[in-house]
């Protein structure tokens, strides 16, 4: 009896117990169990309700995490503690920590999706832009009250822009003029004097700007203010003040006040130079202040007696006399002799070993070429040894085949010693 | 109290009353007729089959006597045998089939449910090859029919 001969009905029953990745192989068997396995009513059941059943089973019996603990399969550092506590994973205070994550995480998406939201560009504006066709709305009126509305927005804001603009070039213009009186008051009796010029903050260049400013360039100015009017972005207000500075600079040098304002700041610059030299402290009052002593030194004496005439010979002759003796001294007394060096370096003995004294990093390649050396030696060695004995070897052969051959056949031998006797 | 049963060769069984209500089928007809000593034939169970079945029976005459709605449970249904009906199913498998059968015809669901896993504890993780050989059925398959059931379940093959 085959199992083909089973009624359908028990072979439907017998494949309830068979294994779902066992029911392509049957399949695959023989045409009749290939329509059983097919059938719609034996897989619903399997996939519904035997699976599912038979899973909840193996949940329902598998072992408590305590005894799993207690077994030794699950392993930690106080995991009996964490799983009484409710810490481990599918633990009270681990769900609610978990649920707790996933309300803030819900959150901060939410919340950078309003910021992009807002973010967005208004959809008139695409509409504008030509990003979105202007067919797409329905409501054309309200667009055209949003457009119409937005480009007032629009021409107001330059509006105010403008008037802002006017308004501090107006201001800076009035401070400028203060400026100029005032450093001009100030500053006049001061360029007169002969004597060595103050420099306190304010360059000299801007104070012979400011003068040449009132005198020549009242004007371009003007002409500056009406430009911004018409000019539609003004430069930011920080830098504003520099640049206003530069123009002036730029302006005010005029071909007849170069060679004068060279010359001022030549005569400035020889008054700072002197006026620094004069200040400096003396050699005695290096060495007097602890905090300056350190720096001084008989090199640094000699550096500053060199400035009077008197000084430079005697300074050099005695810079040469203690270099000179420095020398000496490093030659006669510190400086190994060659015979020591040689012998105890062991400086001259091969190639490698110079170089290993010259150079520590070569050590370990020296060592590394010296071991291949050795092996190479080693192998030479070997490869003699065995062509000696192979050598050996076959000559033993010979010898034993001839002795053989001379037992096997003495007649032949005989012959073979009368042949050449015969012929001749 | 005892039963008489009559194999299909026409040899008689004295069984237990107790013994032989493991079969539904006996029971409702025990019920039926009523107190009689009148022989009871089993005309589709040959009388080797029917020692084997009552061989079964005598095992588990004590077993709580399933609930039909409780047999139905799918729960229940798995692949652990145990370890006495394992060895009573260890039998050539022409017996094995007729146990199947004769347990279909009494309705002794048990046994019915073993013979079965043992049959699937056969099928388990063999070849379409070996399950022809292990069951002797004959390869009705052309090779192009043979090629497309491949294809078909490619997707489910382990790589």
């Amino acid at each position: 009896m085959s199992i083909l001969e089973l009624p359908d009905e028990i072979l439907y029953h017998l494949l309830t117990y068979v294994e779902d990745t066992d029911f392509p192989n049957i399949a695959q068997s023989c045409k009749k169990l290939r329509n059983l396995t097919m059938d719609g009513p034996l897989r619903r059941h399997i996939l519904l309700i035997r699976n599912p059943a038979r899973l909840s089973v193996s949940l329902q019996s598998r072992p408590n995490r305590d005894t799993l603990v207690h077994q030794n399969i699950l392993r930690g550092i106080h995991i009996r503690q964490h799983i009484q506590q409710g810490q481990y994973i599918g633990g009270a205070s681990s769900v609610r920590s978990y649920h707790i994550s996933c309300r803030l995480e819900r959150q901060m998406v939410s919340i950078r999706i309003a910021k992009k939201l807002k973010a967005r560009p208004d959809w008139t504006e695409m509409v504008e832009r030509g990003l979105i066709p202007e067919e797409m709305f329905f409501g054309r009126e309200e667009f055209e009250m949003k457009r119409r509305w937005k480009l007032y927005q629009q021409q107001q804001r330059n509006q105010r822009l403008q008037l802002q603009q006017r308004d501090e070039e107006v201001e800076e213009e009035e401070q400028e003029e203060e400026e100029e009186k005032y450093s001009y008051n100030r500053r006049l009796p001061d360029l007169q004097q002969s004597g060595p010029m103050q420099v306190d903050g304010v360059h000299p260049f801007d104070i012979d700007d400011s003068n040449t400013d009132r005198q020549f360039h009242q004007p371009t100015q003007e002409s500056n203010s009406n430009s911004t009017t018409i000019s539609p972005s003004p430069l930011p207000s920080l830098e504003g003040p520099t640049i206003h500075r530069k123009q002036r600079q730029k302006k005010s040098i005029s071909n007849v006040l170069i060679p004068k304002l060279e010359r001022l700041r030549k005569a400035m610059d020889r008054d700072r130079l002197s006026r620094l030299v004069q200040r400096r402290p003396s050699p005695s009052e290096l060495n007097q202040s602890p905090k300056t002593a350190t720096v001084l030194h008989t090199y640094h004496l000699i550096a500053y007696a060199s400035t009077s005439k008197e000084l430079v010979p005697l300074t050099a002759q005695l810079s040469f006399l203690l270099k000179g003796e420095r020398l000496g001294h490093w030659l006669y007394h510190q400086r190994p002799s060659l015979a020591v060096v040689m012998n105890e370096r062991h400086m001259l003995r091969t190639e490698v070993r110079t170089a290993w004294m010259v150079c520590p990093g070569v050590s370990k390649k020296v060592r590394f070429y010296e071991g291949l050396i050795q092996e190479r030696r080693h192998y030479e060695q070997q490869l003699q040894d065995f062509f000696f004995q192979h050598q050996e070897q076959q000559q033993q052969r010979q010898r034993q085949q001839q002795q053989q051959e001379q037992l096997a056949h003495p007649q032949q031998q005989q012959q073979q010693e009368l042949l050449p006797l015969a012929v001749s | 109290m005892t039963v008489i049963l009559v194999s299909s060769d026409n040899q008689d069984f004295k069984v237990d009353k107790e013994v032989a209500e493991r079969s539904i089928l006996i029971k409702n007809m025990l019920e039926d007729v009523g107190e009689s000593d009148s022989p009871i034939p089993l005309p589709n169970v040959t009388s080797a089959v029917l020692t084997k079945v009552i061989e079964y029976c005598e095992h588990h005459r004590n077993d709580p006597v399933q609930v039909p709605e409780e047999t139905d449970d799918p729960r229940k249904r798995s692949n652990d045998i145990e370890e006495w009906d394992m060895k009573f199913m260890q039998v050539d498998q022409e017996m094995l089939f007729e146990i199947i059968l004769a347990a279909n015809y009494l309705d002794i669901k048990p046994l019915l449910d073993v013979g079965c896993k043992t049959v699937a504890n056969i099928i388990k993780g063999k070849t379409p090859e070996e399950i022809r050989k292990a069951f002797n059925i004959v390869n009705d398959f052309t090779p192009e029919e043979e090629a497309q059931i491949k294809k078909e379940n490619e997707w489910a093959e382990d790589r």
